[in-house]
């Protein structure tokens, strides 16, 4: 399980630099769209080894519900 | 798990059929911008497509590839005692298009002939159909054509699908050999699937109406009405992701094999970045992923033959290797078939 890896591949993702990327960042249409999130999918696959829907993803309005939705998937 | 293997049934050979109209991506720069462009190839993958005119289908795909195939091994028409036409784009919706491709092709009338309705996993499970039929005894050989033109099926300004179908017809033959080592199969089912990879209407359920002609703007951009193919890439993705490495791993323990065992491993080309994924959470090698999706696109039911047809027909004219082939999608439906392949006769990709 490698956090930094994950948010320095989230960061590129979403064309920020890694140290603007908090939990309060916002994701909108624009910097998360239908691509970000199944190639989201895969990298939380990748690095955590959980599956996390692409419907849930969709609905996140901000980093911290996306590493909410990790942790809750890891603990299922 | 059900365990199945059949033996005593060979694969002779293969022949695809793309049609020579060739598609770029500029083509859709009347409706995305090129940095939509870019993005949604680097997702799928895909370059170029082969596009069927209006005047040929599918079946017409298969009947080309069935008739080159029926000449390179010497199958005289009246032999065929069986044909399965495996589609989701034939020719009506009655009557099945198998019998039409029966008189075209001028098989006997003592040859059984129906269709199936699968797309993504309908080569593998048409194998499976194809090998039972012969294993029983009931038949001797065996055509299953397998094919899809889902370029007819899409919004041209569909921003998940547009870009990414690309049209072939394949013919594959299938007889009795007791000297022909076992297949395998593993084929599941999860209909929870049905509403992310669908063309809505037009069928009985939801007949089609003036209403749901209409292309409707989508959130994402582009236009698409209930009578066009809808897919949700997030859905698909997520399931491929969850049925198809424990699809292998159960198809592997049939024949108490490893991944490293496997020469090939088919996959349906669904798109660049789910194989991709697949293959490294997998641990297979480049070597052992052939992909095509990048001139072909996603073909529907034909991907698999034509990837065997496009990347691996040098090799198979000439040897044996050890192929697993895994269809997923639409359904959902999957499921994989371990099998040994070639010398093959016969096999070859047809631009027509």
């Amino acid at each position: 399980m490698d956090f930094k890896e994950f948010l320095a591949e989230m960061a590129d993702l979403l064309e920020v630099e890694v140290e603007d990327l908090n939990d309060d960042f916002e994701l909108n249409s624009e910097n998360f769209d239908s691509v970000g999130v199944v190639s989201t999918i895969a990298l939380i696959d990748e690095h955590f080894d959980v599956i996390v829907s692409g419907k849930a993803l969709a609905e996140a309005k901000t980093m911290g519900e996306i590493m909410e939705l990790i942790k809750k998937a890891k603990e299922a | 798990m059900k365990q199945m293997k059949i033996s005593n049934v060979r694969i002779k050979g293969i022949v695809c059929a793309i049609p020579k109209k060739i598609v770029g991506n500029e083509d859709f720069e009347k409706y995305f911008s090129t940095e939509d462009i870019d993005k949604i190839t680097k997702m799928t993958g895909v370059k170029t497509r082969h596009i069927a005119d209006d005047n040929t289908c599918t079946s017409d795909l298969c009947i080309i590839s069935a008739k080159t195939l029926m000449k390179d091994l010497d199958w005289a028409p009246e032999t065929v005692d069986g044909i399965i036409f495996v589609s989701q784009t034939p020719d009506y919706r009655l009557p099945a298009t198998s019998c039409v491709i029966q008189d075209k092709l001028g098989l006997s009338t003592e040859c059984m002939a129906f269709d199936v309705n699968l797309g993504c996993s309908g080569y593998v499970y048409g194998l499976w159909m194809a090998s039972n039929f012969i294993t029983s005894g009931a038949l001797k050989r065996v055509l299953l054509l397998v094919g899809d033109t889902p370029s007819k099926a899409i919004s041209p300004s569909d921003r998940s699908t547009a870009m990414l179908f690309g049209d072939a017809g394949t013919a594959t033959a299938l007889e009795i050999d007791e000297s022909s080592s076992a297949m395998s199969f593993v084929l599941r089912t999860d209909g929870k699937g049905r509403n992310n990879l669908i063309i809505p209407a037009g069928g009985y359920k939801n007949p089609v109406t003036q209403e749901n002609l209409v292309r409707k703007v989508q959130p994402e951009g582009g236009t698409l009405s209930e009578n066009d193919l809808y897919m949700d890439g997030g859905e698909i993705f997520n399931f491929t992701i969850k049925r198809v490495p424990s699809l292998i791993k159960d198809l592997m323990s049939t024949s108490n094999l490893n991944t490293k065992d496997v020469d090939y491993f088919v996959f349906h080309q669904a798109n660049e970045f789910i194989l991709k994924h697949l293959a490294k959470k997998m641990k297979l090698s480049q070597g052992q992923t052939p992909i095509n999706i990048d001139s072909y696109g996603n073909t529907s039911s034909a991907s698999i033959p034509l990837t065997i047809a496009s990347e691996l027909s040098d090799t198979l004219r000439y040897s044996e290797k050890k192929l697993a082939m895994i269809g997923f999608g639409v359904g959902y439906s999957w499921g994989g078939a371990l099998v040994d392949l070639g010398p093959l006769a016969s096999i070859r990709l047809l631009e027509v």
